[in-house]
C-alpha cells in the first residue's frame, strides 16, 4: 500500500509539474514593446509624466498589459523615482508637485525624463527619454456692460539664452469648455499667439454649465515639442444655469440609483429575502436544539 | 427493493467505503485537472481577462455558459429532495442525498465560476455594498447564495441518525474521522423531541427550496432575458431554463446513481425499477423541454424579424448549426427514443443516454450564451481596425479552468461519496420498519 501511495505521490509531482512548464511555456513568446513618453504641465502646481507601452501586431499597434514601468532621473537608469505598472489600456501616469518636477530640471532649465519597460515573461525591456522646457498659460477673463464675454490669455515660455521667461509667440493654443468626456471647443480649433504670446477670444453666452452657471475652462498648449502640453484651468460663472427639473436618476425608478430603487421592488425583495433567512435561521435554531439535547442525553 | 432484515446488513451496505485502485486514480485524476485549473487561473489573476478570448462584442465566453449549466444541475435537488418527497414517491428516498449532494457540488461551483469570470474578483464585495437592487445581477447573487444555504441544510440535516450511526457503528477507522462523525452527528441521540424536529425541519425546506430553486434558475434567464438581445429577447426564457435544468440534473442523478450501483454493489437498493422510473421521468421532462424548445426557436424563425434572423440562420444553417444540431440529436431525440422503450430504461443504456443528456445540456448553455453575442443589434464596427471584430473560441487558460471547475465539482461529490452515506440508512431503515435501537427507537413514535 505505501508503495502505492509512493507511486501515486510521484506521479502526481511529475503531472503537475508538466502542467506548470506547459502554462509558463504558453507565456514565454516574449514580445518586443515600445516605450512613448509625454508630459503634462497644469497651471495649479502639478505636472504629470504619461508614460504608453505598446506593440505592434500585424498593422496594428495594442497595448502592453501587465508590464512595470520605471521612471529614472538619469540616463543611466541610476537614480529611480518611482516605478507603476500600466492599466489595461497599457498606460500609466506619474504625478509630479512643483518640487518633485524640478528634481528633473537641469542646469539649462530642462526638464529630462527617462522611463524603462522592464521585462517580463512576456514582453522584452524598452526605454524611452523626454526633453521639455519650461511654459506657463495665464489668463484673464473680462465681460464687458454689454454683456459680451472676452478671454484673454497668454503663453511665456521659457528661454534657455537669456534664463527669463518670454512671450510665446506664434504658438497655438487650443481653448474650450470642459465636459465629461473632451472639451467642447470655443473659437478656432488653434489659436495662434500674437507677439506677446496672446490670444483674444469673445465667449459664447449660450454654453450650458451646472445649476449655477459654472463653466470650467480650459486653455492648453497640446503636445509641443519643446514643451510638452500646458494646461490652464479655471471655473466661470460664464455659462447659463441648467435646471435639471425631471432628472429621472433622481427618482424612483428602474433606472434610478441604488438609492432610489422602486419602493415595491424594495419591499417585496427584502420580504422574500427576511421571510427565506429567517426561516432558515430558525432551522438552524431547530439543530442547536438537536445538539443541545443530544448532548444533555448523553 | 429486496428486504434487508437487520440495521447491520444495513450498515454493511451502506457506509462508506475506502476506495480501491480505481477510487484512488479518479479522485488523482481529478486533484490534478483541478491544479492545472489553478495555474490557469493564477495566470489569469496576473494577466487578466486578457488570457481569455473574451472582448467587447463576446463579453460572455465558457465561464457564463458553464455557470449556467452548474445552476442547472443543480436544480435536480429540489426536484428529488422536494418535488418526488412531498408527492410521496417512496422509490425515490434511495436518490435524495445523490441528487442533493449533485445539488450542493454544482451550486457552490455556479458561484465560483463567476467570481473566475470577474476581471477583478478583490472588488466582489462591492456587488454587496454598492449593487443595486433593479439589477437581476444582485437578485441572482442573493437567490445563488439563498439555494446554496437551503441545499446545504437538505443535505445536512437528514444526515444526522445516519452521521450518528457511523459513529456508533464504525470502529476501524481513523480517529479523525470518528470525530467528524461526532462532531457533525450534534449528539444525535434519535429521542423523539430529536425526530420531531428532523421531519418538521426536512419538510418545510421541501417546501421552501421548490420556489428558490424555480426562482434561481428563472433569475439566471433573467440576466439574459432583460436585455435586449437577439436569442434572449424572449418570455419564454424562465420556464424554458427551468424545464432545461430538470433535464440535465434528471440526467445527472441517473448517471451518478449507476456509477453508485456499479462501483458499490448496490443492485438491491438502486435497483432496476428505480432506474426505469428515472427513465420515464426524463423521457417527461424531456419533452416538456422539447416543447419549450419549439417555442424558443419556432416563432422568431417563421417570423424572421430583422436583428434576429442573422443569429437564426446561424444556428440553422451557419457556423453553429452542426452544434445546434447535434444538441437537438444527440441531446435530446436520440435520448428521448431510447428511452421510450423498456430496454432503453435498463441501468445501462440509461446511463449511457443520460450522459449524452448531459454533454448536450452543456453544450446547449454554450449555444445560448455565445452566439447571440455574435449577432449585435447594433452593427460590429471594425476593432481596433480589424475588421472581424467579433470573433470568440476558448482560449486553453479558459478550457483548462473550466475543466476544472466541473473536475471540482466532480472532486467534491467523489469526496463526499467516500465519507458519507450517499443513501440514506435511517429513512431505508424506516421504510423496511427495521429497528434502529439504540439509534432511531423513535421513529415511528414520531410519525405517529
Amino acid at each position: 500500500m505505501r508503495t502505492m501511495k509512493n507511486i501515486f505521490s510521484k506521479l502526481m509531482l511529475v503531472a503537475v509539474s508538466v502542467l506548470i512548464a506547459g502554462n509558463i511555456a504558453t507565456a514565454q513568446e516574449k514580445i518586443a514593446p515600445k516605450l512613448r513618453l509625454s508630459y503634462i504641465k497644469h497651471m495649479s502646481g502639478t505636472s504629470e509624466i504619461k508614460a504608453r507601452a505598446y506593440s505592434k501586431k500585424g498593422k496594428e499597434f495594442e497595448p502592453c498589459m501587465g508590464v512595470t514601468i520605471g521612471f529614472y532621473k538619469d540616463a543611466d537608469e541610476e537614480q529611480l523615482y518611482k516605478k507603476q505598472d500600466v492599466d489595461h489600456m497599457g498606460e500609466t501616469t506619474v504625478l509630479l508637485s512643483e518640487q518633485d518636477a524640478s528634481a528633473f530640471r537641469d542646469s539649462t532649465g530642462q526638464y529630462h525624463f527617462y522611463a524603462k519597460i522592464e521585462k517580463n515573461t512576456k514582453y522584452k525591456s524598452a526605454e524611452a527619454d523626454l526633453a521639455v522646457m519650461s511654459a506657463t498659460i495665464d489668463a484673464e477673463f473680462k465681460q464687458e456692460n454689454d454683456s459680451t464675454k472676452v478671454l484673454k490669455a497668454t503663453l511665456m515660455v521659457y528661454d534657455a539664452a537669456s534664463k527669463k521667461m518670454i512671450p510665446g509667440a506664434s504658438m497655438p493654443l487650443k481653448c474650450g469648455v470642459k465636459r465629461a468626456l473632451c472639451l467642447l471647443p470655443v473659437g478656432k480649433e488653434l489659436n495662434n499667439t500674437n507677439d506677446q504670446g496672446q490670444i483674444e477670444l469673445s465667449f459664447p453666452n449660450d454654453i450650458p454649465g451646472d445649476k449655477d452657471g459654472n463653466l470650467t475652462i480650459v486653455v492648453k498648449l497640446e503636445e509641443d515639442d519643446n514643451y510638452g502640453t500646458v494646461m490652464f484651468e479655471k471655473t466661470v460663472k460664464w455659462g447659463v444655469p441648467l435646471l435639471h427639473p425631471d432628472n429621472p436618476l433622481a427618482s424612483r425608478s428602474l433606472i434610478g440609483s441604488r438609492n432610489n430603487a422602486p419602493w415595491f421592488m424594495v419591499v417585496v425583495i427584502s420580504s422574500i429575502l427576511i421571510a427565506i433567512w429567517g426561516y432558515l435561521c430558525y432551522i438552524v435554531f431547530g439543530l442547536y436544539k438537536i445538539s443541545k439535547s443530544g448532548h444533555a442525553g448523553s | 427493493m429486496n428486504t434487508i432484515t437487520s440495521i447491520n446488513e444495513l450498515t454493511k451496505d451502506l457506509q462508506p467505503r475506502k476506495f480501491g485502485l480505481r477510487g484512488q486514480l479518479w479522485t488523482t485524476l481529478l486533484v490534478l485537472i483541478v491544479l492545472n485549473g489553478f495555474v490557469s487561473y493564477y495566470f489569469q489573476l496576473k494577466n487578466g481577462l486578457s488570457v481569455t478570448d473574451m472582448s467587447n462584442y463576446v463579453s460572455w465566453g465558457i465561464y457564463i455558459s458553464n455557470f449556467v449549466f452548474f445552476v442547472a444541475i443543480s436544480l435536480v435537488g429540489s426536484l428529488i429532495s422536494a418535488i418526488l418527497k412531498l408527492s410521496n414517491a417512496k422509490w425515490s428516498i434511495p436518490l435524495t442525498r445523490i441528487a442533493e449532494i449533485i445539488a450542493v457540488a454544482n451550486i457552490m461551483f455556479a458561484g465560483l465560476i463567476i467570481i473566475v469570470d470577474m476581471g477583478r474578483p478583490d472588488r466582489i464585495l462591492n456587488l454587496f455594498m454598492y449593487g443595486r437592487i433593479q439589477s437581476p445581477i444582485v437578485w441572482d447573487v442573493l437567490v445563488v447564495m439563498t439555494y446554496l444555504a437551503i441545499s446545504i441544510l437538505l443535505l445536512y440535516i437528514p444526515l444526522l441518525p445516519d452521521l450518528a450511526l457511523l459513529r456508533d457503528k464504525m470502529k476501524d477507522i481513523p480517529k479523525w474521522q470518528h470525530q467528524l462523525y461526532k462532531i457533525l452527528s450534534l449528539g444525535w441521540t434519535g429521542t423523539e423531541a430529536q425526530y420531531k424536529i428532523l421531519h418538521k425541519s426536512v419538510n418545510g425546506l421541501a417546501i421552501v427550496i421548490i420556489p428558490v430553486a424555480l426562482g434561481i434558475h428563472t433569475v439566471t434567464s433573467w440576466l439574459f432575458a432583460s436585455t435586449l438581445r437577439g436569442g434572449w429577447n424572449s418570455t419564454n426564457f424562465g420556464p424554458y431554463f427551468v424545464a432545461g435544468a430538470f433535464v440535465v440534473g434528471a440526467a445527472a442523478v441517473i448517471s451518478l446513481m449507476y456509477i453508485a450501483r456499479r462501483y458499490y454493489k448496490l443492485e438491491r437498493y438502486l435497483n432496476e425499477d428505480i432506474f426505469d422510473k428515472m427513465g420515464k421521468l426524463l423521457v417527461m421532462l424531456s419533452l416538456v423541454y422539447t416543447y419549450f424548445t419549439i417555442n424558443e426557436y419556432l416563432t422568431p424563425a417563421f417570423k424572421m424579424m430583422e436583428g434576429e434572423r442573422s443569429l437564426i440562420q446561424d444556428l440553422f444553417i451557419g457556423g453553429f448549426a452542426p452544434m445546434f444540431w447535434g444538441v437537438q440529436i444527440f441531446g435530446v431525440i436520440i435520448p428521448v427514443f431510447v428511452m421510450l422503450f423498456r430496454k432503453g430504461r435498463k441501468p445501462l443504456p440509461l446511463f449511457i443516454v443520460a450522459n449524452m443528456v448531459i454533454v448536450g445540456a452543456w453544450f446547449k448553455r454554450y449555444l445560448i450564451v455565445i452566439p447571440t453575442l455574435f449577432h449585435p443589434y447594433l452593427p460590429a464596427i471594425k476593432q481596433n481596425g480589424v475588421p472581424s471584430a467579433i470573433h470568440y473560441f476558448p482560449t486553453w487558460h479558459e478550457w483548462s479552468i473550466t475543466i476544472a471547475s466541473l473536475a471540482g465539482s466532480m472532486l467534491i461529490i467523489t469526496i463526499l461519496f467516500r465519507y458519507l452515506p450517499f443513501i440514506s440508512m435511517w429513512e431505508i431503515a424506516e421504510e423496511q420498519h427495521i429497528e434502529l435501537d439504540p439509534i432511531i427507537p423513535a421513529v415511528e413514535k414520531s410519525k405517529n
